[in-house]
Protein backbone atom coordinates (compact mmCIF):
# COMPACT_ATOMS: atom_id res chain seq x y z
CA UNK A 1 0.00 0.00 0.00
CA UNK A 2 1.21 3.60 -0.69
CA UNK A 3 1.84 6.15 2.19
CA UNK A 4 -0.43 9.11 2.64
CA UNK A 5 -4.60 8.96 3.20
CA UNK A 6 -5.96 6.43 3.88
CA UNK A 7 -6.70 2.85 1.44
CA UNK A 8 -10.22 3.85 -0.05
CA UNK A 9 -9.69 0.89 -2.46
CA UNK A 10 -9.47 -2.73 -2.94
CA UNK A 11 -6.58 -3.93 -6.40
CA UNK A 12 -6.57 -7.19 -7.67
CA UNK A 13 -5.33 -8.93 -10.74
CA UNK A 14 -8.08 -10.80 -13.34
CA UNK A 15 -6.41 -12.36 -16.15
CA UNK A 16 -4.10 -9.75 -17.47
CA UNK A 17 -5.64 -6.34 -15.88
CA UNK A 18 -5.21 -4.96 -12.91
CA UNK A 19 -8.79 -4.01 -11.27
CA UNK A 20 -9.95 -2.17 -8.52
CA UNK A 21 -13.27 -1.95 -6.61
CA UNK A 22 -14.32 0.30 -3.38
CA UNK A 23 -12.82 -0.93 -0.08
CA UNK A 24 -16.02 -0.02 1.37
CA UNK A 25 -17.81 -3.25 -0.43
CA UNK A 26 -15.35 -5.69 0.38
CA UNK A 27 -16.17 -7.56 3.80
CA UNK A 28 -13.57 -10.12 3.77
CA UNK A 29 -10.81 -11.65 1.45
CA UNK A 30 -10.32 -15.20 1.63
CA UNK A 31 -6.86 -16.86 0.62
CA UNK A 32 -7.11 -20.56 -1.07
CA UNK A 33 -10.63 -21.34 -0.58
CA UNK A 34 -12.48 -24.14 -0.82
CA UNK A 35 -15.01 -23.62 -3.85
CA UNK A 36 -17.94 -26.12 -3.93
CA UNK A 37 -18.53 -25.99 -7.78
CA UNK A 38 -22.62 -25.76 -8.95
CA UNK A 39 -22.64 -28.57 -11.98
CA UNK A 40 -25.77 -26.35 -14.21
CA UNK A 41 -24.58 -22.99 -13.27
CA UNK A 42 -23.36 -20.08 -15.23
CA UNK A 43 -19.94 -20.46 -16.71
CA UNK A 44 -18.71 -17.59 -15.19
CA UNK A 45 -19.69 -19.16 -11.49
CA UNK A 46 -16.94 -20.81 -9.87
CA UNK A 47 -19.07 -22.10 -7.25
CA UNK A 48 -20.53 -21.54 -3.94
CA UNK A 49 -18.90 -21.32 -0.50
CA UNK A 50 -20.12 -21.18 2.97
CA UNK A 51 -19.69 -18.42 5.05
CA UNK A 52 -21.69 -18.83 8.48
CA UNK A 53 -24.34 -20.30 7.04
CA UNK A 54 -24.56 -18.04 3.38
CA UNK A 55 -24.55 -19.60 0.28
CA UNK A 56 -21.79 -16.91 -1.34
CA UNK A 57 -21.42 -16.80 -5.00
CA UNK A 58 -17.75 -17.13 -6.41
CA UNK A 59 -17.64 -15.20 -9.42
CA UNK A 60 -15.03 -15.90 -11.98
CA UNK A 61 -14.41 -12.34 -13.81
CA UNK A 62 -12.25 -14.22 -16.39
CA UNK A 63 -15.23 -16.46 -17.47
CA UNK A 64 -17.71 -13.33 -17.48
CA UNK A 65 -17.73 -12.99 -21.26
CA UNK A 66 -19.23 -9.18 -21.45
CA UNK A 67 -16.14 -8.29 -19.06
CA UNK A 68 -14.07 -8.87 -21.92
CA UNK A 69 -13.31 -7.03 -25.48
CA UNK A 70 -12.01 -10.68 -26.65
CA UNK A 71 -12.34 -13.91 -25.80
CA UNK A 72 -12.66 -14.71 -21.55
CA UNK A 73 -10.32 -17.65 -22.01
CA UNK A 74 -7.60 -15.40 -23.36
CA UNK A 75 -7.63 -13.09 -19.97
CA UNK A 76 -9.04 -15.89 -17.96
CA UNK A 77 -5.23 -16.55 -16.27
CA UNK A 78 -4.02 -19.83 -14.39
CA UNK A 79 -6.03 -21.06 -11.48
CA UNK A 80 -2.88 -19.84 -9.55
CA UNK A 81 -2.55 -16.44 -9.72
CA UNK A 82 -6.62 -16.43 -8.87
CA UNK A 83 -5.52 -17.75 -5.32
CA UNK A 84 -7.99 -14.96 -3.05
CA UNK A 85 -11.51 -14.45 -2.96
CA UNK A 86 -12.87 -10.89 -2.18
CA UNK A 87 -16.34 -10.99 -0.65
CA UNK A 88 -17.95 -8.16 -1.04
CA UNK A 89 -21.63 -7.26 0.14
CA UNK A 90 -23.80 -5.93 -2.05
CA UNK A 91 -27.10 -4.70 -0.78
CA UNK A 92 -28.38 -7.66 1.54
CA UNK A 93 -26.51 -10.15 -0.50
CA UNK A 94 -22.71 -11.52 -0.56
CA UNK A 95 -20.50 -11.71 -3.29
CA UNK A 96 -17.06 -13.33 -3.97
CA UNK A 97 -14.97 -12.81 -6.92
CA UNK A 98 -11.75 -14.91 -7.39
CA UNK A 99 -8.78 -12.57 -7.98
CA UNK A 100 -5.03 -12.36 -7.22
CA UNK A 101 -2.75 -10.07 -6.17
CA UNK A 102 -4.53 -8.14 -3.66
CA UNK A 103 -3.84 -4.84 -2.63
CA UNK A 104 -5.47 -1.99 -0.97
CA UNK A 105 -4.89 0.99 -2.86
CA UNK A 106 -5.54 4.98 -2.59
CA UNK A 107 -8.21 7.06 -4.59
CA UNK A 108 -6.33 9.83 -4.79
CA UNK A 109 -4.79 9.73 -8.03
CA UNK A 110 -7.68 8.23 -10.03
CA UNK A 111 -8.42 10.57 -12.81
CA UNK A 112 -10.85 9.80 -15.81
CA UNK A 113 -10.58 6.80 -17.84
CA UNK A 114 -9.29 8.98 -20.93
CA UNK A 115 -6.46 10.84 -18.60
CA UNK A 116 -4.44 7.26 -18.54
CA UNK A 117 -5.71 5.22 -21.86
CA UNK A 118 -8.38 3.10 -22.42
CA UNK A 119 -8.08 -0.48 -20.91
CA UNK A 120 -6.85 -2.81 -24.12
CA UNK A 121 -9.28 -6.05 -22.28
CA UNK A 122 -11.75 -4.40 -20.40
CA UNK A 123 -15.25 -3.26 -21.82
CA UNK A 124 -15.39 0.62 -21.42
CA UNK A 125 -18.75 0.54 -20.10
CA UNK A 126 -17.77 -1.85 -16.84
CA UNK A 127 -14.80 1.10 -15.95
CA UNK A 128 -15.73 3.90 -13.71
CA UNK A 129 -12.47 5.15 -13.94
CA UNK A 130 -8.14 4.50 -14.20
CA UNK A 131 -5.47 5.40 -12.08
CA UNK A 132 -1.61 4.91 -12.01
CA UNK A 133 -0.36 2.93 -8.98
CA UNK A 134 3.53 2.22 -9.39
CA UNK A 135 3.96 1.17 -12.78
CA UNK A 136 0.57 -0.40 -13.50
CA UNK A 137 -2.26 1.16 -14.26
CA UNK A 138 -5.58 0.36 -12.40
CA UNK A 139 -9.26 -0.16 -13.62
CA UNK A 140 -11.35 1.20 -11.40
CA UNK A 141 -14.78 -1.28 -12.13
CA UNK A 142 -17.90 0.19 -11.49
CA UNK A 143 -19.39 -2.10 -9.05
CA UNK A 144 -22.94 -1.19 -10.12
CA UNK A 145 -23.34 -2.23 -13.58
CA UNK A 146 -19.97 -5.21 -12.80
CA UNK A 147 -22.98 -6.76 -10.50
CA UNK A 148 -26.22 -6.15 -12.16
CA UNK A 149 -24.30 -7.54 -15.33
CA UNK A 150 -23.01 -10.69 -13.19
CA UNK A 151 -27.10 -11.08 -12.46
CA UNK A 152 -26.84 -10.28 -8.63
CA UNK A 153 -29.91 -8.80 -8.17
CA UNK A 154 -29.66 -7.09 -4.45
CA UNK A 155 -28.54 -3.25 -5.73
CA UNK A 156 -27.65 -1.00 -2.85
CA UNK A 157 -31.74 0.35 -1.62
CA UNK A 158 -33.29 -3.03 -3.37
CA UNK A 159 -35.44 -5.71 -2.02
CA UNK A 160 -33.70 -8.67 -2.40
CA UNK A 161 -32.90 -10.88 0.63
CA UNK A 162 -29.68 -12.34 2.08
CA UNK A 163 -28.53 -14.79 -0.67
CA UNK A 164 -32.09 -13.78 -2.42
CA UNK A 165 -31.51 -17.90 -2.34
CA UNK A 166 -34.87 -20.49 -1.95
CA UNK A 167 -36.80 -19.43 1.42
CA UNK A 168 -36.52 -22.78 2.46
CA UNK A 169 -34.16 -25.00 0.71
CA UNK A 170 -35.35 -28.44 3.05
CA UNK A 171 -38.86 -27.44 2.38
CA UNK A 172 -40.51 -27.65 5.50
CA UNK B 1 -33.10 -42.54 14.32
CA UNK B 2 -30.55 -43.66 11.51
CA UNK B 3 -31.77 -45.08 8.56
CA UNK B 4 -29.26 -47.62 7.60
CA UNK B 5 -27.82 -48.08 3.78
CA UNK B 6 -26.68 -51.73 3.32
CA UNK B 7 -24.22 -53.25 0.69
CA UNK B 8 -23.18 -56.76 -0.03
CA UNK B 9 -22.88 -59.39 -2.47
CA UNK B 10 -21.38 -62.87 -3.63
CA UNK B 11 -18.31 -62.44 -6.26
CA UNK B 12 -19.26 -62.33 -9.64
CA UNK B 13 -23.05 -61.55 -8.71
CA UNK B 14 -22.79 -57.85 -8.43
CA UNK B 15 -23.68 -56.00 -5.26
CA UNK B 16 -27.35 -55.78 -3.46
CA UNK B 17 -27.86 -52.57 -1.97
CA UNK B 18 -31.23 -51.82 0.53
CA UNK B 19 -32.15 -48.60 2.08
CA UNK B 20 -33.92 -49.85 5.31
CA UNK B 21 -34.94 -47.92 8.67
CA UNK B 22 -36.56 -45.24 6.63
CA UNK B 23 -39.31 -43.60 9.11
CA UNK B 24 -40.68 -40.26 7.72
CA UNK B 25 -42.93 -39.87 10.81
CA UNK B 26 -39.58 -39.68 12.85
CA UNK B 27 -37.84 -37.40 10.80
CA UNK B 28 -40.92 -35.14 10.72
CA UNK B 29 -41.51 -34.79 14.28
CA UNK B 30 -37.67 -34.09 14.71
CA UNK B 31 -37.42 -31.61 12.25
CA UNK B 32 -34.75 -33.35 10.51
CA UNK B 33 -34.21 -34.49 6.87
CA UNK B 34 -32.38 -38.03 6.19
CA UNK B 35 -30.38 -37.82 3.07
CA UNK B 36 -28.44 -39.77 1.14
CA UNK B 37 -25.13 -38.68 0.48
CA UNK B 38 -23.43 -39.78 -2.66
CA UNK B 39 -20.17 -38.85 -4.85
CA UNK B 40 -19.92 -38.04 -8.29
CA UNK B 41 -16.48 -37.50 -9.85
CA UNK B 42 -14.98 -34.85 -7.65
CA UNK B 43 -18.30 -33.73 -6.36
CA UNK B 44 -20.23 -34.66 -3.23
CA UNK B 45 -23.41 -34.59 -3.49
CA UNK B 46 -26.94 -35.17 -0.98
CA UNK B 47 -30.48 -37.08 -2.33
CA UNK B 48 -33.44 -37.07 -0.18
CA UNK B 49 -33.34 -40.31 1.17
CA UNK B 50 -37.06 -40.86 0.90
CA UNK B 51 -36.60 -39.72 -2.73
CA UNK B 52 -35.06 -42.50 -3.66
CA UNK B 53 -37.01 -45.89 -4.73
CA UNK B 54 -34.36 -47.99 -5.32
CA UNK B 55 -30.49 -48.54 -6.34
CA UNK B 56 -29.65 -50.60 -9.12
CA UNK B 57 -26.77 -51.98 -9.68
CA UNK B 58 -25.11 -52.22 -13.12
CA UNK B 59 -23.69 -55.23 -12.52
CA UNK B 60 -26.80 -57.24 -12.13
CA UNK B 61 -28.56 -54.90 -14.71
CA UNK B 62 -25.60 -54.22 -17.69
CA UNK B 63 -28.12 -52.05 -20.07
CA UNK B 64 -27.86 -49.36 -17.52
CA UNK B 65 -24.29 -48.76 -18.29
CA UNK B 66 -25.14 -48.25 -21.81
CA UNK B 67 -27.99 -46.08 -21.31
CA UNK B 68 -26.43 -43.10 -19.50
CA UNK B 69 -25.02 -42.17 -23.62
CA UNK B 70 -28.47 -42.11 -24.35
CA UNK B 71 -29.75 -40.18 -21.52
CA UNK B 72 -32.93 -42.68 -20.94
CA UNK B 73 -32.99 -46.40 -20.06
CA UNK B 74 -36.00 -48.82 -19.28
CA UNK B 75 -36.87 -49.51 -15.66
CA UNK B 76 -39.61 -52.28 -15.05
CA UNK B 77 -40.57 -51.50 -18.99
CA UNK B 78 -40.71 -47.82 -18.41
CA UNK B 79 -38.39 -44.87 -19.90
CA UNK B 80 -36.44 -43.17 -16.98
CA UNK B 81 -34.82 -40.21 -17.69
CA UNK B 82 -31.18 -40.44 -16.63
CA UNK B 83 -29.52 -36.90 -15.35
CA UNK B 84 -25.62 -37.16 -15.42
CA UNK B 85 -23.96 -35.33 -12.95
CA UNK B 86 -20.31 -36.05 -14.36
CA UNK B 87 -21.59 -34.70 -17.72
CA UNK B 88 -23.14 -31.53 -15.93
CA UNK B 89 -19.65 -31.20 -14.03
CA UNK B 90 -17.94 -31.72 -16.87
CA UNK B 91 -16.00 -34.57 -15.70
CA UNK B 92 -15.28 -38.17 -17.55
CA UNK B 93 -17.34 -40.78 -15.93
CA UNK B 94 -15.20 -43.59 -15.17
CA UNK B 95 -16.02 -46.79 -12.86
CA UNK B 96 -18.99 -48.73 -12.00
CA UNK B 97 -20.65 -46.75 -9.58
CA UNK B 98 -24.69 -47.48 -8.82
CA UNK B 99 -27.92 -45.92 -10.02
CA UNK B 100 -30.14 -44.29 -7.78
CA UNK B 101 -33.57 -44.32 -8.92
CA UNK B 102 -35.23 -41.26 -7.72
CA UNK B 103 -39.48 -40.89 -7.55
CA UNK B 104 -41.18 -37.54 -6.84
CA UNK B 105 -44.72 -38.08 -7.50
CA UNK B 106 -45.38 -40.58 -10.64
CA UNK B 107 -41.88 -39.08 -12.48
CA UNK B 108 -38.99 -41.12 -11.88
CA UNK B 109 -35.18 -40.08 -12.90
CA UNK B 110 -31.85 -42.20 -12.39
CA UNK B 111 -29.19 -40.47 -11.24
CA UNK B 112 -25.97 -42.17 -11.70
CA UNK B 113 -23.52 -41.93 -9.00
CA UNK B 114 -19.89 -43.40 -8.42
CA UNK B 115 -20.68 -44.02 -4.60
CA UNK B 116 -23.35 -44.64 -2.45
CA UNK B 117 -21.57 -43.32 0.84
CA UNK B 118 -24.24 -43.17 4.15
CA UNK B 119 -27.62 -41.37 5.37
CA UNK B 120 -27.35 -38.75 7.40
CA UNK B 121 -30.19 -36.52 9.36
CA UNK B 122 -29.53 -32.89 8.53
CA UNK B 123 -31.36 -30.06 10.22
CA UNK B 124 -33.20 -27.98 7.53
CA UNK B 125 -31.76 -25.48 9.38
CA UNK B 126 -28.71 -26.17 8.15
CA UNK B 127 -29.10 -26.13 4.45
CA UNK B 128 -28.27 -22.51 3.28
CA UNK B 129 -30.26 -22.12 -0.09
CA UNK B 130 -28.60 -21.43 -3.40
CA UNK B 131 -28.83 -18.09 -4.85
CA UNK B 132 -31.29 -18.61 -7.83
CA UNK B 133 -29.31 -16.41 -9.75
CA UNK B 134 -26.25 -18.56 -10.38
CA UNK B 135 -28.27 -20.63 -12.94
CA UNK B 136 -29.03 -19.95 -16.11
CA UNK B 137 -32.68 -20.75 -16.24
CA UNK B 138 -35.33 -21.73 -13.78
CA UNK B 139 -34.99 -24.89 -13.16
CA UNK B 140 -31.92 -25.92 -10.90
CA UNK B 141 -30.54 -29.07 -9.99
CA UNK B 142 -29.43 -28.12 -6.43
CA UNK B 143 -31.58 -26.15 -3.42
CA UNK B 144 -29.02 -25.29 -1.11
CA UNK B 145 -25.46 -26.49 -0.08
CA UNK B 146 -24.19 -27.52 3.78
CA UNK B 147 -21.14 -28.68 6.05
CA UNK B 148 -21.30 -32.45 6.34
CA UNK B 149 -18.70 -31.80 8.60
CA UNK B 150 -15.61 -32.47 6.25
CA UNK B 151 -16.41 -30.60 3.54
CA UNK B 152 -19.77 -28.52 1.63
CA UNK B 153 -22.27 -30.73 0.42
CA UNK B 154 -24.37 -29.82 -2.37
CA UNK B 155 -28.45 -30.48 -2.38
CA UNK B 156 -29.94 -32.28 -5.06
CA UNK B 157 -33.48 -30.41 -5.87
CA UNK B 158 -35.71 -33.56 -7.05
CA UNK B 159 -38.20 -31.56 -8.29
CA UNK B 160 -35.26 -30.61 -11.02
CA UNK B 161 -34.73 -34.10 -11.66
CA UNK B 162 -38.79 -34.68 -12.82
Amino acid sequence: MSGGSAPSLLGFRVGPVRAALPLALVREIIERPVVVRVPGALPHVGGVILRQGVAVPVYDLGRFAPLWQGRPDDTAGAPEERRHLIVCDWGDSLVAILAGGVDLLQAGDAGPADDAGPSESLRREFVGGMMRHGDSIVALLDPVRLFASLGVPAAPGGDAGEGDGEEDPARR
Amino acid sequence: MAGRFAAGGAGGRGTRMSLTGLDLWTSFWRGSMKLLMVSVGQGRYAVSADAVARILDPELEPELRRAVQEGQAAVEGQPVRIVDLHRLAGETRTGTGVFLLVRLGSARTLLPVDQAEAIREVAPSAIAPLPPFIFAGEKRLFRGVFDDGERARLLLDEEALR
